[in-house]
């Protein structure tokens, strides 16, 4: 089977550095971006399974991020990460499509569970054990 | 509306503190008929508002240093978000303590605002100019260690600020603010106490009862039993459970005419309770959130340094509390639990301050075996 495209969007460089090696072990293709025109440039050429994008961003919020991608392809699943969760943020977010909401800080397994929970929602078995534990 | 409180008597000399005594007699000369129950109703909600707000900031810090840990994704938001969060409640405390004792502490606004200076130059600087702790620190991890340094462990960021010593960082301020108030609210109680004295018959603690609906003039005597709950509150149902069990006080002299006694008040409100327990070493105080809804539970206690300060401070860790240990005494935090699970704890801390004012509990026992002696034993 394929393995899941994920791509990760957060203006703070930090963010991508850390979850980039942290999702690659479980054999997901990861692509990062720091640049929201940068991001949907790329999710334009290619369709990626999961976006995980920041809300607050330079340039552009995250719900734009969530139309952009929903324009243009309704199967990927959308994941907000955000440093400024409330209860209202999360319901707009959920009440506009996004498929799930992680509160920052966050630990990287628990962005690896809301990822297989949206692989399970796409069909795609999702990955459970890092790489080097399999076998 | 239930809203009520049983008063005991205090010792004269019960709490020593030479803070408390001089704003205990600032607070005679001004009022020396003793405060009024409207006062005492503004009093206590300001106070419970501060001990919220301590606690809250307290578990911000240990939240703070978990996060650091190296195992969660965070970014600059995050900190700038705890900061905010961090002086604004500095500043409500601040703000509770000056209502409390008629604007006396305005001062510590200038404190809390050094404070706030460093952290908006921390913010301001680039990743080269901070300290590192190692070479492989990146810039959020070490942006936020310096933060935690002015919030809580006193680093030499904060050290060098011209602060008194004993108050090096964001949290130290944040203690002698909550300190302070303990004292004035301890010595606001004695005051209200002082016209209501009524030995127990039964057992070697003074109690009497005082309803704030009708006024201070109300009061009654209790005959206070662990098995008779004199109220309809939970918290001070589960509270008296546990100061007065049976086990405890048995073999103790029932002398309620010694000065030297201990004394017990409880003010309960609905859901809440805050009590405060006054012995020979200063006193001890509790004050308790029990409701169906777990994140409005929160239990904040502080216990007089002595006797046995490690032990005291081992089992609060033991039993899952934030632990904060001063020059005179120690202070727990929990919050957001259920309510089964903080009354549990709720019985077994009043216990612990009943069993250590007991005159057997003098000696020195090793914290280890302490606890775990403690914990057989009690729980």
């Amino acid at each position: 089977m394929k393995p899941l495209k994920v791509l990760i969007l957060d203006d703070e460089p930090i963010v991508g550095r850390h979850l980039r090696p942290a999702l690659c072990r479980y054999g997901f293709d990861v692509e990062t971006f720091e640049n929201p025109d940068q991001a949907i440039a790329r999710i334009n050429e290619t369709e990626f399974d999961v976006v995980v994008t920041d809300i607050r961003m330079k340039g552009m919020d995250g719900l734009r991020v969530l139309e952009m991608v929903m324009a243009k392809s309704m199967r990927t699943k959308v994941i907000f990460i955000t440093g400024y969760a409330s209860r209202e943020i999360e319901r707009e977010a959920l009440s506009k499509g996004a498929f799930g909401f992680i509160a920052k800080p966050f630990k990287p397994a628990e962005l690896h569970m809301a990822i297989n929970q949206a692989a399970k929602a796409l069909g795609h078995p999702g990955i459970h054990s890092p790489r080097n534990e399999e076998l | 509306l239930c809203f009520s409180v049983m008063i005991s008597f205090v010792p004269v000399d019960a709490i020593q503190h030479p803070y408390m005594k001089s704003l205990f007699s600032r607070f005679l000369q001004k009022k020396p008929d003793g405060p009024s129950a409207q006062q005492m109703r503004l009093s206590l909600a300001r106070f419970r508002h501060l001990l919220r707000l301590y606690g809250r900031l307290v578990s911000l810090c240990a939240d703070a240093e978990d996060k650091q840990s190296g195992l969660y994704i965070l970014d600059k938001a995050y900190i700038l978000s705890v900061s905010d969060r961090a002086f604004g409640i500095a500043k409500g405390m601040v703000y509770d303590l000056s209502a409390l004792t008629g604007q006396q502490y305005g001062g510590l606004y200038d404190l809390v605002e050094v404070f706030e200076r460093k952290q908006s130059e921390l913010f301001l600087q680039s990743g080269s100019a901070l300290s590192t702790a190692g070479n492989e620190e990146e810039y959020e991890y070490r942006l936020l260690r310096e933060t935690r340094e002015i919030f809580c462990s006193g680093g030499n960021s904060a050290v060098s600020w011209s602060v008194k010593p004993a108050i090096p960082d964001l949290l130290g301020v944040a203690q002698s603010i909550q300190r302070d108030a303990c004292h004035f609210f301890a010595g606001l109680v004695q005051a209200m106490s002082s016209a209501n004295e009524h030995p127990n018959s039964t057992l070697p603690v003074r109690t009497s009862f005082v309803d704030l609906m009708i006024g201070l003039s109300g009061s009654s005597r209790l005959p206070l039993r662990a098995d008779s709950n004199p109220t309809d509150s939970v918290p001070t149902g589960e509270f008296l459970k546990g100061f007065l069990a049976p086990a405890i006080w048995d073999h103790a002299c029932p002398d309620s005419t010694d000065p030297q006694a201990p004394s017990l008040v409880t003010v309960e409100l609905e859901e809440s309770m805050l009590a405060i327990a006054f012995h020979r070493h200063g006193y001890d105080l509790f004050d308790v959130q029990l409701s169906c809804a777990p994140e409005a539970n929160y239990f904040y206690c502080r216990f007089s340094r002595r006797p046995e300060p490690s032990l005291k401070e081992e089992i609060l860790k033991r039993l899952g509390f934030f632990v904060r240990r001063g020059d005179d005494e120690i202070t727990g935090w929990i919050d957001s639990q259920p309510l089964v699970e903080i009354a549990a704890k709720l019985k077994t801390v009043s216990k612990m301050s009943a069993v250590f004012l007991q005159p057997s509990s003098a000696g020195s026992e090793q914290p280890e075996s302490g606890i775990d002696h403690f914990l057989r034993t009690y729980t």
